[in-house]
């Protein structure tokens, strides 16, 4: 299989404190992968590494085989949910058309807008679309830059905590979306949710700073208790639905 | 009301009005999104270093106030990003020696510095033609600017970590919107000086924001409100004989609160 993301011994340090040390990993194209594990375990950081945000300290990572800035444009990113500020002068529309940036003098074409209201319409927010960020909910607010992050109709979709402050109704629609999408590019999410990412995904990965296993979820579970350093249940959100797949 | 305009003082000070209202609008609009108040302010101040220049070798202050608030922004841009140490402390670091510089500079410089008040609080009746051809020049740089790079300023504003992701120059674009703030404060010195110019360069966007939600408006609305409410405050401050710059910033900022009590308790 073609390989979308190498990453190759690679180490991460912040004065001195070791956040990732030696992550070897290998995303496949057209593969969902899941990374998991505590908070404060690297996650966030390996996932910035992949879109070039962060340096590692040592070691090596490659995006369609080439310097992850590089790779950018055939990236999208959600980045976590963070306090942000939505009194800014800004519509849903436009906050989406600035996915399609091409670069300084390029303007934003009719397919940019065309592909704004497709993505828009997929994520069920058409009718927000004229709407300032600040009177959206949280939800919907996740929606509009998860569409900013999928207009770029990139090769691979980095997601970080992409279910956090979604409502469970959407979490649902959003899983569906996502096997649908997987057929089309590399999926890399961050998550908390183990119990819903494990019916969905291919691989688990589960970091704690370092990288303990990378398997099918079956074998993810196994290890789960290791990662986290106590013991997990694994309990359903709301809605019913299967832990694993059938074997 | 009509000899009034027959003074050639009083035509220049119009036009000034309209001239600034238009940098402060459109580079207003983005101090105020993307909360760069405080830098803005630093800039203005550490532009008196260069009124100070123009004092000791004796060129027009103002000229000698373009590179060195350009300078200013690029020190306070890198400062705020690359030094280990906090934001306000750099600004305010930047800011007072920018302004002892100024003071050094005038100590030296024999003989008693007469209107050095204008700098400070601004004299929108001692703009003579030459500033006018100035601010009309330091407007067009503004307005081609944000014309051409509105995507990238509009980016940086509101996601600078998302913008890198998207592929945006984000330090280039961040010292490149601060060096338009650095010209906006030359256009001011003159009009409502170095203290006063911060007021400017933040009421009336924020008060457009108001009424609008989207960038491209709240410039012309911003520039509006400014025409109007300069235009008034020069009036004003004719008719009673008081200091234009200051009497400008009140009656913005009185029809800043009355806009904003007005907006909550309709709803």
């Amino acid at each position: 299989m073609e390989k979308a993301v190498e990453i190759k011994k690679l180490h991460y340090k912040i004065n001195n404190k070791t956040i990732l040390e030696d992550i070897s990993l290998e995303i496949y194209k057209r593969e969902f992968l899941a990374i998991i594990g505590p908070n404060g375990g690297g996650k966030t950081t390996l996932l910035k590494m992949i879109i070039g945000l962060l340096k590692p300290t040592k070691g090596n990572i490659k995006v369609f085989g080439l310097k992850p800035e590089t790779a950018r444009k055939k990236i999208g990113y959600l980045p976590q949910r963070r306090h942000f500020d939505t009194d800014f002068p800004i519509n849903v529309f436009e906050t989406v058309l600035m996915g399609c940036y091409h670069g300084p003098l390029k303007g934003y074409s009719r397919e940019d807008k065309e592909k704004v209201d497709k993505w828009l319409e997929r994520l069920e927010i058409d009718h927000l679309k004229e709407e300032r960020l600040d009177n959206l909910s949280g939800g919907q607010l996740q929606r509009v830059f998860l569409a900013r992050a999928l207009v770029r109709e990139g090769e691979l979709l980095l997601l970080d905590e992409p279910t956090s402050s979604v409502d469970p109704l959407f979490q649902e629609k959003f899983y569906e979306l996502l096997d649908e999408l997987k057929h089309e590019m590399a999926i890399v999410m961050v998550s908390h949710d183990i119990g819903m990412v494990a019916a969905h995904v291919d691989r688990i990965a589960c970091l704690n700073q370092k990288l303990f296993s990378h398997g099918t979820p079956e074998e993810a579970l196994e290890c789960i208790e290791d990662v986290y350093k106590c013991p997990v249940e694994l309990i359903a959100h709301g809605i019913p639905h299967r832990v694993l797949r059938k074997h | 009301m009509l000899e009034f305009f027959e003074y050639q003082f009083m035509q220049n000070a119009f036009i000034a009005a309209t001239l600034i209202s238009i940098a402060c609008g459109v580079v207003g609009t983005y101090i105020v999104a993307k909360r760069i108040v405080s830098i803005s302010g630093g800039i203005s101040h550490a532009a008196f270093g260069g009124v100070g220049l123009g004092y000791f070798l004796g060129l027009n202050p103002v000229i000698t106030a373009i590179p060195f608030s350009v300078i200013a922004a690029f020190l306070m841009g890198i400062a705020t990003k690359k030094v280990k140490i906090s934001e306000d402390t750099a600004i305010g670091i930047l800011w007072s020696v920018g302004m002892s510089l100024g003071i050094i500079f005038i100590s030296l410089t024999p003989g008693y510095a007469a209107d050095l008040f204008n700098y400070l609080f601004g004299n929108i009746l001692t703009v003579t033609r030459t500033d006018l051809w100035m601010m009309l020049i330091l407007d067009f740089i503004i307005v081609a600017s944000v014309i051409l790079f509105n995507r990238e300023f509009t980016a940086i504003s509101f996601d600078e970590e998302f913008s890198k992701v998207l592929g945006v120059p984000v330090n280039l674009f961040y010292l490149l919107l601060l060096t338009l703030v650095a010209l906006s404060v030359v256009i001011l010195i003159k009009v409502v000086g170095i203290i006063l110019v911060i007021a400017l360069l933040t009421i009336p966007a924020v008060t457009a924001r108001q009424f609008t939600s989207r960038i491209p408006r709240l410039m012309v609305l911003a520039s509006i409100i400014g025409i109007i409410f300069t235009s008034a405050g020069l009036w004003l401050s004719y008719i009673l004989d008081v200091s234009s710059g200051a009497t400008i910033v009140m009656i913005l900022a009185t029809f800043f609160i009355i806009t904003y009590i007005g907006k909550e308790l309709v709803g």
